[in-house]
């Protein structure tokens, strides 16, 4: 092609059209043409995201129409209960594979991203200070749910040929296992770390949480430190004991807010922001 | 307006590049030429300058198709992006993925009259209609097959692709499709692609061309050349691949034009 490109006639009606094959085609309406521009990364790459090309969203085999029939009505009472019980047998079994297909596509997808998210700070666009504060307030996630996202990515990064439902305790003494080499920038080691304290822990026919700490020891690896690696060793304990006495006279705690509503203002964010920290890590009641 | 269509059920080829070739020979010589790209992959659209991005929000052969009349079809048309002077005649018929789904409606009664039902009202609009296949035989073949005058076969001169004309071939000839279809075209050439000179199996799948098809075969062979490609690349017409190929194309287009008088 060379010099200026010929006009485009203009679509007159609005024509309806069908964009995309299969499960994920859309439907949409012609628009009065604009003049063709060079591509875009954008245009022929879809719409990049933090390194990752994110074309179009997965499309799960969800069944969106129920497919019961009735027994045939001269089949035996017998071949009715039969018939029956397939029914609920195979729904259940549909139930269970889809919840365990959707629970890893969510992982796997969300996990990633918020990985992304906090290792590139790019919380910090929306002002955010804290990459927990980001995750609560944006997506009304508790620390525990993104935390054990991010921890079985990682497990999941190493081991991708383990396809069980992880559980927090599961992923976060894996993830445990990894951690000093990564954060010494060596993921490989960390990969090879979490692959030893496995492999072992099949061998010795235990992969439960309790089965992978038992294999931890066996090979030789460090004890975990609790989630998120608590960094201040001293125990915090009888500062909180202290600080909390003055809350607890509630009558010179409203004089707070009359003395000052603006401190009074920021007490509240304050003590709210450390309400949900609190209950994040708590057993629930 | 004599309507042909450019086939094989081998890929790569050679059909689009023929598509090309012809259109742009025929454009030159001041005929109105109608180029229909009815492979979902979007090539001839390509290479004569629409990226599939660019028609995101515009008809297609898959809406025509879909809707089956003139109108709708006449709402895809776009103007080749070639150079003017081999473009200017040239209307496209563009092609998206979409065009995959019409295939869904192989087995609706009559759905394989659909393109001839866009076509057929369009007659005394264009000299010249060249339809561009995909590498199937199933039902965008047909379509192709039932709206079309002639059929020209464009293959290598190996042997998967020599089949995949023979079978054309039977296809067309067979009495119960041409019954069942409603077909009227016939055969009017084959043209020998990327043929490269002092291989013994392309010399033998050649003579074997023409012993079986005889005078349907278009002399000359288009050689395999490095130049057809990047032109393709670039989307520019095979012509610009230089004077041997020029030439070659006008010597077809004499057949082309002997064959639909
Ligand atoms: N004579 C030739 N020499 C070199 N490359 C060619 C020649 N003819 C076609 N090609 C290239 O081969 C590829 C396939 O050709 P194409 O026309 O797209 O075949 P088809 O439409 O049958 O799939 C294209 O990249 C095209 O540019
Ligand atoms: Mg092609």
């Amino acid at each position: 092609m060379s010099g200026k490109r010929r006009p485009l006639p203009d679509v007159e009606d609005e024509i309806v059209l069908e964009r995309g094959v299969g499960p994920g085609a859309v439907v949409e309406k012609s628009d009065a043409p604009t003049a063709p521009t060079a591509p875009t990364a954008a245009d022929t790459a879809g719409v990049e995201i933090v390194g990752r090309v994110v074309k179009s969203p997965v499309a799960l085999d969800i069944p969106t129409a129920p497919q019961f029939e009735l027994a045939s009505p001269d089949a035996s009472r017998d071949a009715q209960l039969v018939h029956y019980e397939n029914l609920i047998g195979g729904a259940k079994e549909a139930v269970e594979t889809g919840a365990r297909a959707l629970d890893r596509y969510w992982t796997l997808t969300a996990g990633r991203a918020l990985v992304e998210i906090r290792d590139g700070k790019l919380y910090e666009l929306y002002g955010y200070t804290s990459f927990m504060d980001y995750v609560a307030q944006r997506w009304g996630m508790v620390r525990q749910h993104a935390y054990k996202l991010m921890r079985t990515v990682r497990v999941q990064q190493a081991l991708p040929e383990v396809t069980v439902d992880w559980t927090v305790r599961q992923v976060d003494l894996l993830g445990s296992v990894a951690e000093p080499h990564d954060s010494a920038g060596d993921e490989a080691a960390g990969d090879k770390a979490i692959r030893e304290v496995w492999a072992k822990a099949e061998e010795l026919g235990d992969t439960s949480a309790k089965g992978l700490d038992a294999a931890r020891k066996a090979v030789g690896g460090e004890a975990p430190k609790a989630l998120e690696a608590v960094k201040e060793r001293k125990p915090v304990l009888p500062v909180y004991q202290r600080a909390v006495k003055p809350f607890q006279d509630f009558r010179r705690l409203r004089q707070v807010a009359i003395e000052n509503p603006e401190y009074a203002v920021e007490l509240i964010k304050t003590l709210e922001a450390a309400l949900n920290e609190l209950r994040a890590e708590s057993p629930t009641p | 307006m004599p309507v042909t269509t450019f086939a094989n059920h081998k890929g790569g080829v050679g059909k689009s590049n023929e598509v090309e070739g012809v259109a742009a020979e025929l454009a030159m010589r001041g005929r109105r030429v109608l180029a229909v790209d009815l492979d979902p992959q979007g090539n001839l659209s390509r290479r004569m300058g629409y990226q599939e991005h660019e028609l995101e929000t515009r008809p297609t052969i898959a809406e025509a198709v879909r809707d089956h009349t003139p109108k709708a079809l006449r709402a895809s048309f776009l103007p080749c992006q070639w150079e003017q002077d081999w473009a200017e005649n040239i209307t496209l018929v563009p092609s998206r993925i979409e065009l995959e789904e019409r295939i869904s409606e192989a087995g609706v009664p009559l759905s394989w009259q659909r393109l001839h039902k866009c076509l057929a009202p369009l007659a005394g609009d264009f000299d010249d209609v060249l339809i561009d296949t995909p590498p199937t035989i199933g039902h965008l073949l047909h379509l192709a097959l039932v709206a079309s005058d002639y059929v020209v076969g464009a293959t290598t001169p190996t042997y998967d692709s020599v089949r995949g004309i023979y079978r054309l071939k039977n296809f067309i000839e067979n009495e119960d499709q041409r019954a069942g279809l409603g077909l009227r075209c016939r055969m009017i050439g084959v043209v020998i692609n990327m043929k490269r000179a002092g291989v013994a199996n392309h010399d033998q799948r050649t003579e074997a061309l023409i012993t079986r098809f005889g005078d349907l075969v278009w002399p000359p062979h288009l050689p395999l050349r490095a130049s057809v490609e990047d032109a393709s690349e670039r989307a520019e017409p095979p012509q610009n691949a230089g004077p041997e190929v020029q030439q070659i194309f006008r010597d077809r287009v004499d057949r082309y034009m002997k064959a639909v008088a």
